[in-house]
């Protein structure tokens, strides 16, 4: 209202805080709060999701993967060349992986122990595999040969 | 702190006393709840996929059922006289529409198509299906089924 | 004095600024609680258990392939053969990891069962389960020296037991001669036969043919629709 000296004012006050002082002391407490719950999250919560996650892809993938090399193995009797294309996804975690055909087993290697994964590939009495391993992103599978001795042999396909 | 004049004093509560750290604290709440919702109905579930998967199957067994079952007539499988000629397809098709249904759980219907027509319930427009196609001698014959 | 009044107003609102922070720290660790459980749900939502289902898928297709042990046609299960299957089978032959508890029923009866299954993912599949008998039939002719077969079989034996003074020459399957001589027949004959329909018999015989002068032994398949369920839990 009327202009009051305002050091005057300053020097009466019985005040506990002033509103400066208590600004920052409420931003301080909110900043803590904050780099407390980011470090609360992206030190446990967010990491334990972070590899669930790549458990739950590298299971997809290694079931997709399975399931198209049992689709591509003909029935047909006769010498057969077959080359199937699928699409998988090219990293897992940020990191690549590799899959490796032996024998009936269809494995996925990664870095991280927990996300590597195996399962069985039911290739049928007359077929084998030829045992090699592929990066991840396309893969190429392609089956050849006659009724008697079919070989089936994965290969890295095209871009990356 | 004992000085108050309670003309001011009045009007400060008449503007309310709502800290502005209430109303921020509520935009944060309401973002995490907005975040939290995401998470709740934004995944999809499990059950398209494993019901796809499992009608599918059930189409493939089906086609091949009635691919190694015996004619009624002449030609080689029951399949391939459906698909011979127009006439055979109109003869056989109420006998092949209970044998399917026959083959097929209770709770599952199908439409089956071929070239020369189709037999079967009416497709529904938003239900998850199994699918099956069947080279038989004469023709296409392509089966879709779905869970009532 | 009016200044001093002006820092007043701020003065009450400034004390009770801290407790209200508090309280609203409290509220945002809650919705933060909420949210990771929401995530957390989420996150066994989008579960497929993908291995699970490839197994289970891999090992049905097995079973009902043509070339399997239990299996006397594609899709269709010989009923004998169903003891095939045994827990150490499952994983040379089918190549189960030793890890896995799988369970495989037909028509609701469990026929093999390794390990503790509780839940897992199950696949169904159509499978017609076939069972086999040996029929004998002694015909009495009547009308015309035939007999219809009452079931479509394709293994036939027939034995020919004609009196003295009858000579049987031929014998018909449909319109095909399956067996024919100038001197009779006489004997045990194996007759394969065509599945696409049922067989007819015709005889062309010269004399009388009381009952027992034919006695005709065939292989009658019932075939019953069935599912065949596999389940696997890791």
């Amino acid at each position: 209202m009327t202009g009051t000296k305002p050091l005057a004012a300053l020097k009466a006050d019985e005040r506990a805080l002033s509103p400066v002082v208590e600004k920052t002391f409420a931003s301080g407490l909110a900043i803590l709060y904050i780099s407390s719950m980011m470090g609360l999250l992206l030190g446990g919560v967010v990491p334990a999701y972070d590899s669930a996650t790549s458990e739950e892809v590298s299971e997809r993938t290694l079931a997709t993967a399975a399931t198209h090399v049992e689709d591509a193995i003909p029935d047909t009797d006769g010498d057969v060349t077959v080359s199937k294309t699928v699409e998988l996804p090219g990293s897992i975690q940020n990191t690549g992986y590799r899959l490796t055909l032996d024998g009936e087993t269809l494995a996925l290697e990664h870095p991280d122990a927990a996300v590597e994964q195996e399962t069985t590939v039911a290739l049928g009495e007359q077929v084998e595999s030829a045992a090699g391993d592929v990066s991840g992103g396309t893969v190429v599978i392609q089956v050849e040969g006659d009724a008697d001795d079919r070989i089936v042999r994965l290969t890295d396909g095209d871009g990356r | 702190m004992s000085k108050q004049s309670h003309c001011n004093h009045q009007s400060t509560r008449n503007r309310g006393q709502a800290s502005i750290t209430v109303a921020e604290a509520g935009i944060g709440i309401l973002l995490l709840l907005g975040i939290t919702f995401a998470f709740t109905l934004g995944v999809p579930g499990a059950e398209n996929t494993a019901t796809e998967n499992q009608l599918d199957r059930y189409a493939d067994d089906t086609t091949t059922l009635l691919s190694n079952e015996p004619p009624r007539h002449q030609d080689q499988t029951r399949l391939a006289e459906v698909t011979a000629s127009q006439e055979a397809f109109d003869r056989e098709q109420d006998e092949l529409a209970d044998r399917v249904a026959a083959i097929l759980p209770d709770n599952v219907m199908f439409r089956l198509e071929t070239q020369y027509g189709s037999l079967g319930y009416p497709l529904p427009d938003d239900v998850t299906t199994g699918e099956q196609t069947v080279l038989t001698p004469n023709g296409e014959v392509h089966l879709e089924v779905w869970y009532a | 004095m009016s200044g001093r009044k002006r820092w007043r107003d701020d003065d009450e609102r400034g004390q009770t600024e801290l407790p209200a922070l508090g309280i609203a720290f409290l509220f945002l660790t809650v919705a933060l609680l909420m949210t990771v459980a929401a995530a957390e749900t989420g996150f066994n939502t989008a579960e497929r258990d993908a291995i699970e289902r490839q197994t289970a898928v891999s090992l049905s297709e097995q079973l009902i392939d043509e070339e399997a042990a239990i299996t006397a046609r594609q899709n269709v299960l010989n009923e004998s053969a169903l003891s095939q299957i045994s827990e150490t089978n499952l994983s040379e032959e089918y190549g189960l990891d030793s890890e896995q508890a799988v369970r495989v029923q037909v028509g609701g009866e469990t026929i093999v069962e390794r390990g503790d299954v509780t839940g897992g993912t199950t696949v169904e599949r159509i499978v017609s389960v076939e069972s086999q008998e040996v029929e004998t039939l002694e015909p009495t002719f009547v009308d015309s020296l035939s007999v219809s077969l009452p079931r479509r079989t394709d293994a036939v034996t027939l034995r020919l037991d004609p009196p003295p003074e009858t000579t049987i020459r031929s014998v018909r399957a449909n319109n095909e001669t399956v067996l024919k001589t100038e001197n009779g027949l006489a004997g045990t004959f194996d007759l394969s036969l065509s599945m696409l329909s049922t067989t007819t018999l015709w005889f062309e015989a010269a004399g009388p043919m009381p009952r027992g002068s034919v006695e005709i032994e065939y292989l009658a398949t019932e075939t019953q629709k069935s599912t065949l369920t596999v389940t696997v839990d890791e």
